[in-house]
């Protein structure tokens, strides 16, 4: 998705560094790949998670991914199914929905802007 | 906490049932009762507390399920018409897909349905293709959406035979409760389900093992045995006449109503003829009497009894059964039945019969008898040979033991008859003489 590279490219002019699909050891041992990782000062992650539809079946992956690596986690998506967020979000896992963000679909570049304002405001939160 | 009770008879009794959120491991080996387990569990759910519920199976068939639910009892498709259930198939998964399946009809359906209790039946393949991320896939997950949707989450997960680290081995530390079911063959009598609560959030376990039953119309029943549940419905004040001459007096003018006694003593001690004597005389008396005989076919019976003069017998109702024959179901049926027909009388000669099939699960068949039969009030009579009360084993289960025995007096076999115990009575502690001549007698 084109918004994601542009929202990659907002992050890194403001000095975070993003890497495109981190990885990470959970407590489990396994290795999960993300689409891309955030970090932030003082070593504090984030991860991404890029899907064009947000649906259940990615309820159980998401919460299970969530508990193993313990790190904020924003998905990114164009569009979810109805139901799914309220499962999420109690669970630190942030949805951005490019749909909700419709009154800037005419202005591609204030969407973004959007976007970017959200994560960095998850980042100041949580970092 | 809002507690849940599952509707399954006798473990609310005793645990109260679980907990709004919680996620419950329900593990067993093949055929150990886990399906119907968690059927009750939604079925009684939607029929008698208002919670819709969902069953995700991997592996068994609708209709499979809805057929033998229906043997057991259980209506689902009545309830799945009136939208409160619904059954949902899974193909039993092969790849890692697996978690995004589950995952779509779980989350979807229960959301939809707004499903207050949900079963997954089993979770064995789903964890077994993803063994790395099992704690997390239980312990965040499944619990997670148990909050969100403030549901009641079972799983079941199998356990092969002889097998008894459960799962992957961390399912047990994640979950909230863990109740294993097990299928135990005796080397004599019916098979006897157990069920081990290893561990239930909230609760507190005094007891871990308790013996279950399985079959219509309830389904699935938890059988608590122990003096700690027991509940009598005993009326001190209301005696039962044996009409046997002599002995009322050697029992402080008769049988409490709703105790239990036995009468003990070796083979030709007269028993059988006491036992019948006392039975018919009470159901002359006015008492529905249920007559249950291990060792004599019922014409037998019916020509004793007119030998001894019992030509009308109504209010008695004979039985006889061949032990060999006899499940611990079947036995649990005839209990029932003598419940629900308002017996006032419960007689079973020839215990030892039972003991022989039963083995080692005797003495909690004949304590699950007796308390089932003093809760409701019901008085129980039965015969054992044997020559003390210890050799019987059975002393602190009955209230009242009465003893027979044959001894030789001047070259002549007699017999005799004594209270060896008798609870909230002031019995006789004389050695009495019983006379079979015809009717017996005691003097």
């Amino acid at each position: 998705m084109d918004i994601v590279k542009k929202i990659i490219e907002g992050l890194e002019k403001k000095g975070y560094k993003v890497m495109e699909r981190g990885k990470i050891r959970g407590e489990s041992g396994i290795e999960h790949t993300f689409d891309a990782m955030i970090l932030g000062p003082k070593g504090k992650r984030i991860a991404v998670t890029v899907l064009e539809r947000l649906g259940f079946e990615h309820v159980i992956p998401l919460l299970a991914f969530r508990n193993d690596c313990r790190i904020p986690h924003i998905v990114l998506t164009k569009e979810i199914e109805v139901g799914v967020e309220k499962l999420l979000k109690n669970s630190n896992i942030v949805v951005i929905h490019f749909k909700d963000l419709s009154v800037a679909y005419d202005h591609p570049g204030l969407r973004e802007d959007q976007v970017l304002e959200k994560v960095l405001k998850l980042l100041e939160d949580t970092t | 906490m809002e507690a849940v009770k599952t509707g399954i008879e006798g473990f609310d009794d005793i645990f109260g049932g679980f907990y709004r959120g919680q996620i419950i491991l329900i593990a067993g080996n093949p055929g150990s009762g886990k399906t119907t387990f968690c059927a009750k569990f939604l079925y009684e759910g939607a029929k008698r507390f208002g919670e819709n519920g969902l069953y995700i199976s991997i592996g068994e068939s609708k209709d499979e399920f809805y057929e033998y639910m229906k043997n057991l009892g259980m209506d689902f498709e009545e309830l799945e018409r009136k939208g409160s259930f619904k059954f949902v198939e899974m193909l039993t998964p092969t790849s890692e897909d697996a978690l995004m399946q589950l995952s779509r009809e779980l989350t979807k359906n229960a959301l939809e349905m707004k499903a207050a209790r949900i079963v997954i039946d089993s979770i064995t393949p789903v964890l077994s293709v993803n063994p790395e991320t099992s704690r997390a896939i239980l312990h965040n997950a499944l619990k997670t959406i148990g909050r969100e949707l403030k549901s009641v989450v079972l799983m079941t997960e199998e356990m092969p035979i002889g097998e008894t680290k459960i799962g992957q081995g961390i399912e047990e530390f994640v979950v909230d409760g863990v109740i294993v079911l097990r299928l135990e063959v005796p080397e004599a009598g019916a098979p006897v389900r157990t069920m081990n609560v290893l561990k239930l959030r909230g609760k507190p376990l005094d007891r871990a093992v308790y013996n279950f039953e399985m079959g219509p119309p309830g389904g699935i029943r938890v059988l608590m045995h122990g003096v700690e549940e027991l509940e009598s419905n005993v009326d001190f004040k209301d005696r039962i006449t044996t009409g046997i001459d002599g002995l009322d007096e050697l029992v402080d003018g008769g049988i409490i109503r709703g105790t239990a006694t036995a009468f003990i003593g070796p083979s030709g001690a007269g028993k059988t003829v006491l036992m019948l004597s006392f039975a018919a005389n009470s159901a002359m008396n006015g008492e529905n009497v249920t007559y249950i005989s291990f060792e004599e076919p019922k014409q037998q019976i019916e020509e004793t009894l007119k030998f001894l003069g019992y030509e009308k017998t109504e209010g008695l109702e004979i039985l006889s059964l061949n032990p060999r024959m006899l499940s611990l179901r079947a036995l649990y049926d005839i209990i029932s039945k003598t419940i629900l027909d308002h017996r006032t009388m419960l007689f079973i000669d020839g215990l030892n019969a039972i003991r022989r099939e039963f083995g080692d699960a005797f003495h909690r068949v004949v304590k699950d008898v007796v308390f089932q039969m003093k809760k409701n009030g019901i008085t129980v009579v039965i015969s054992l040979i044997g020559g003390t009360v210890k050799e019987t084993l059975l002393s602190t289960i009955v209230d009242n033991v009465i003893e027979l025995r044959i001894v030789e007096r001047d070259g002549v076999l007699k017999r005799e008859i004594a209270v060896r115990k008798a609870r909230m009575s002031r019995a006789s502690n004389q050695v009495k003489e019983f006379i079979l001549d015809r009717k017996p007698v005691v003097r």
